[in-house]
């Protein structure tokens, strides 16, 4: 992925998503605005590479672990991007509870895992 | 052979966070009326199984819509308890099944297309939605509208007289078109709303005959075409009316069988329920014989399945 096309995936995420960790470069989480910030970092790049990449391959973005994606989440609790959710199953999710489940790993925090997985594909598919 | 044109809705009310389904269906049956469907609209605490079943059977109808909670096996009304599961799917036999509800892509949609429906919409996983104010219309909730929206797409088109195949494709394209509005958004919630309504779109699931519709008479267009060297070919499409096929009932299969276990089936017509003799059985794809002078038929389920 070159600059210009990395650009249009920044302009598509929402706005607070762009201050997300998006990719893992050695021991720093880095988010959209921070890899733009670092992109004559050769590391960053093939960070970025390789997550364009697994998102093509595989939607369901399973080869990043699931605790990276947990810290998604749990950055976006931090930012107040966490809505409560409802399902028809006749659950209401608050965005505390949520972060209990996902400590837990139990089913609705491994489905919200699964759904930013999902989200983070769905973004990136849109550019690639 | 269900009614074309006619339609039953389930819509309940007090089961919980059943409000914002039960407003959301309401513009369903308004669109299905709007293009002359016929719909009996059971709603609120009325629609619980007694009543949604006897609608049913009373209508007949051609397309089956419902809001309520689900699970793999399991399609609630208003009390939470059961209209539709594994044990009277064949309710829904020559209908299409459309149902906003959680997880019944799992184990009651395939069961239904089992039992003879001609077609489900329904979902794979937990259907999930984001709502700013429960008790309003989620149509003019600022959050609620993209999920709703692009839900209700299905049915809405299937009352303009789209195919099944038309009308799930349709339905993808708003939950694209909703998720494209969001990105880009400065919205602190785009992210989730990005997030739920591509889980909700991926969890969608179509079963059955792509071409199944509920409006009209069954018709498919055919090309005709007379061709002559050293003339231009002549070729006219007509629509061709689909035979009207009488349906059958079969007992004597469960839902769970034993490998190596025979079982005799029986074979009637489903209207005046006289017994039909040489009806071919078949256990994947394998003739199991014909049914006899009295419309029964033994089949045995083999060793290896699949």
């Amino acid at each position: 992925m070159d600059l210009a096309t990395f650009r249009k995936l920044f302009d598509l995420m929402p706005v607070m998503e762009r201050r997300v960790p998006l990719v893992k470069v050695g021991w720093r989480h880095l988010s959209a605005g921070e890899v733009l910030d670092n992109w004559g970092e050769r590391g960053v790049r093939e960070a970025v590479a390789s997550l364009v990449d697994s998102a093509l391959q595989d939607a369901s973005l399973l080869s990043l672990g699931d605790d990276f994606i947990a810290s998604r989440i749990q950055t976006k609790f931090r930012l107040g991007m966490i809505a409560p959710f409802y399902t028809i199953s006749g659950n209401k999710v608050e965005p505390e509870e949520l972060m209990e489940h996902l400590s837990r790993r139990d089913d609705i925090g491994m489905m919200r895992i699964r759904a930013e997985r999902k989200f983070l594909s769905e973004l990136i598919r849109r550019v690639g | 052979m269900p009614v074309r044109q006619t339609a039953v809705s389930s819509r309940p009310r007090s089961c919980r966070y059943c409000v914002a389904g039960f407003l959301a269906e309401a513009h369903v049956v308004d669109s299905l009326r709007g293009n002359g469907i016929d719909v009996t609209d059971v709603q609120a605490t009325d629609a619980v199984r007694t009543n949604v079943l006897a609608a049913v059977q009373e209508k007949d109808p051609v397309f089956f819509t419902g809001f309520g909670h689900g699970n793999s096996d399991i399609f609630t009304g208003d009390d939470e308890k059961a209209i539709l599961d594994l044990n009277n799917v064949s309710t829904m036999s020559g209908r299409i099944v459309r149902l906003l509800s959680c997880l019944t892509a799992r184990r009651l949609g395939p069961a239904m297309i089992s039992a003879g429906a001609w077609g489900y919409i329904g979902y794979y996983e937990e259907w999930t939605w984001i709502q700013a104010n429960l008790d309003q219309d989620p149509y003019v909730d600022p959050y609620a509208c993209s999920f709703y929206r692009s839900a209700d797409t299905d049915a809405m088109e299937l009352g303009k007289g789209r195919t099944l195949k038309d009308a799930a494709d349709a339905m993808v394209a708003v939950y694209n078109e909703e998720i494209e509005r969001w990105t880009g958004s400065s919205d602190p919630y785009a992210s989730d709303e990005i997030t739920w309504l591509t889980w909700d779109r991926d969890a969608m699931r179509v079963l059955g005959d792509m071409d199944a519709t509920i409006t009209g008479k069954i018709v498919r267009d055919i090309l005709v075409e007379v061709r002559l060297s050293g003339y231009k070919d002549w070729s006219k499409v007509v629509e061709v009316e689909e035979p009207q096929l009488k349906e059958m009932v079969v007992t004597g299969l469960p839902d769970e069988v034993v490998i190596g276990t025979e079982y005799k089936l029986h074979v009637m017509d489903r209207e005046s329920g006289v017994a039909l003799v040489g009806a071919e059985a078949f256990v994947e794809d394998k003739s199991q014989g014909l049914t006899d002078s009295n419309g029964d038929v033994v089949i045995k389920i083999p060793e290896e399945v699949g």
